[in-house]
């Protein structure tokens, strides 16, 4: 069913905005927007609890710095897995030593 | 109505933000409020006052804290109709019947009697002895304090029935003064002398005027979507038995109200919200987003369960905050022009722009959905290039 109080809706919402029409091309300036939490840096967005603009920007330096931390990131899991692997084989085998010391 | 708010403003102090939302709130039909504050507040006061002003003294307190009979709130037997007639006939009581009603200390009211108000609210009537009144239109004002030690946990159904919750605060020094002055000036009985300043047809006919005012689409959608940021959630909350936060672990859309609304709020907030946007039009002859937002403050705080309910009026203002901005948000990105365009027709070009703002937006996202359902069946995309399976939700 057509639902037409949303619609009316859409439309009112329509009528003022100025768009250019070349066939079935639309096309409309966009404001830059002003705002005291619109920020899109990065670091501000990460780190800050307060709202950010639509679209948040990295410099080069700042994306080296997140691979940095990921690769490390990444070798820390890995080295952390490999260290719990080898704890809990030490854990099952205390565990059957102990099982064969109150059995015998 | 203008009379009433001087004839409050004159007798009780402090918290004018709550008066003019409690103005709002009279003018429309079966209007309930409640009233939250801690003891000596004011809130029987405040609630007593608006009666008075409204129907003189022909209104009906009901009050948690004394022993309520079921013959005092619902109806009693006639008993002389039984003896003679044999015939159950039954004296409705005068809390159904008059227009004017009031519970004190709701939060202490036995489960009997909050089920027989309930009924009454909801449906319109009440039941005796296998009889029904129909009730008419009436104002019920309501106060409690939620840090008392209560005999019965109401349940929160019966809350969402109130239309507006109010909190009190406590006087400033400033305020203490004009306070002891006033009860000097009125020989310390405010009640008493605040005159009914309405006819009993004035307000009925108030009322059928704000019913027939007539809002803009755009402020109908702006409390639409306003609400719908309350409830939404594109993982399913409310049919789910994983709890927040634990179901917003890896959702794109964590930074959204949605994420900070542990029960959202009742399709009756937008019920509400309307009722009040046209009184306000009525009284002031316009209403704007800004007083929407206000408004919402009321409408949400006792209907909306928040991850931190610990201070909700500070929760709830927050998230209105943030509303602001997302509103902005959305009439920048003229997302809703888009998706009109794309309602009118299929544009491939628009319908990528429209799903990078989906992601933006959860809300919009949702009825990008149901188009892109349209547009599968119809063969113009296929489902693996829908948002929705973008997103990882199907």
């Amino acid at each position: 069913m057509e639902n037409r109080s949303f619609r009316k809706f859409l439309e009112e919402k329509s009528a003022n905005i100025k768009v250019e029409r070349q066939g079935q091309r639309i096309s409309w300036d966009e404001e830059v927007k002003k705002d005291k939490y619109s920020f899109t840096g990065f670091l501000e967005f990460a780190y800050s609890n307060k709202t950010s603009g639509d679209y948040i920007y990295l410099d080069r330096s700042t994306a080296f710095d997140i691979l940095d931390r990921i690769n490390w990131m990444d070798k820390k899991i890995k080295s952390l897995s490999t260290r719990l692997k080898i704890l809990f084989l030490l854990l099952v085998a205390s565990l059957l030593a102990a099982a064969w010391g109150w059995l015998t | 109505m203008e009379r009433l708010r001087e004839e409050l403003t004159r007798r009780f102090i402090g918290n004018e933000e709550v008066i003019s939302i409690l103005m709002l709130n009279l003018l429309h039909r079966k209007s309930t409020t409640l009233i939250r504050a801690p003891r000596g507040t004011g809130k029987s006061t405040l609630m007593l006052l608006v009666l008075k002003g409204l129907f003189g003294d022909e209104f009906v307190v009901i009050s948690g804290a004394s022993e309520v009979k079921r013959g005092e709130v619902v109806g009693r037997l006639h008993i002389p109709s039984l003896e003679k007639k044999g015939r159950e006939k039954v004296l409705w009581a005068k809390f159904v019947r008059a227009q004017g009603k009031g519970i004190d200390e709701a939060n202490r009211l036995n489960p009997y009697t909050t089920a027989n108000i309930h009924h009454l609210m909801q449906f319109g009537e009440v039941w005796a002895y296998g009889q029904k009144y129909t009730v008419e239109d009436y104002t019920l004002i309501a106060n409690e304090n939620p840090g008392d030690v209560t005999t019965f946990m109401q349940p929160p159904p019966f809350y969402d029935r109130f239309d507006i919750a109010l909190y009190l605060n406590s006087l400033t020094v400033s305020q203490k003064f004009a306070l002891q002055e006033l009860n000097n000036d009125y020989g310390y009985d405010l009640i008493k002398s605040m005159p009914r300043v309405m006819e009993p047809g004035d307000l009925s006919e108030i009322r059928r005027e704000v019913e027939e005012t007539e809002v803009e689409p755009g402020l109908i959608g702006f409390i639409n979507t306003l609400v719908r940021d309350f409830q939404v959630c594109v993982r399913g909350k409310e049919h789910s038995s994983v709890p927040l936060p634990v179901l917003c672990e890896g959702c794109h859309f964590t930074r959204f109200v949605c994420s900070r609304v542990k029960e959202p709020p009742s399709e009756r907030a937008t019920l509400i919200l309307l009722q009040l946007a046209k009184a306000k039009k009525w009284l002031d002859g316009k209403v704007e987003e800004k007083d929407v937002i206000e408004m919402a403050k009321w409408v949400l705080i006792h209907r909306t369960g928040f991850i931190n309910p610990e201070k909700p009026l500070k929760e709830i203002s927050e998230l209105l905050e943030r509303e602001k901005e997302r509103m902005f948000e959305r009439e920048s990105r003229k997302q809703w022009f888009i998706l009109n365009e794309l309602y009118n027709n299929f544009s491939p070009g628009l319908y990528r722009t429209a799903k990078e703002i989906a992601a933006e937006d959860n809300v919009f996202a949702e009825e990008l959905f149901s188009l892109e359902e349209k547009w599968v069946k119809e063969g113009k995309i296929s489902r693996e290039e829908t948002l929705k399976v973008g997103l990882g939700l199907e």
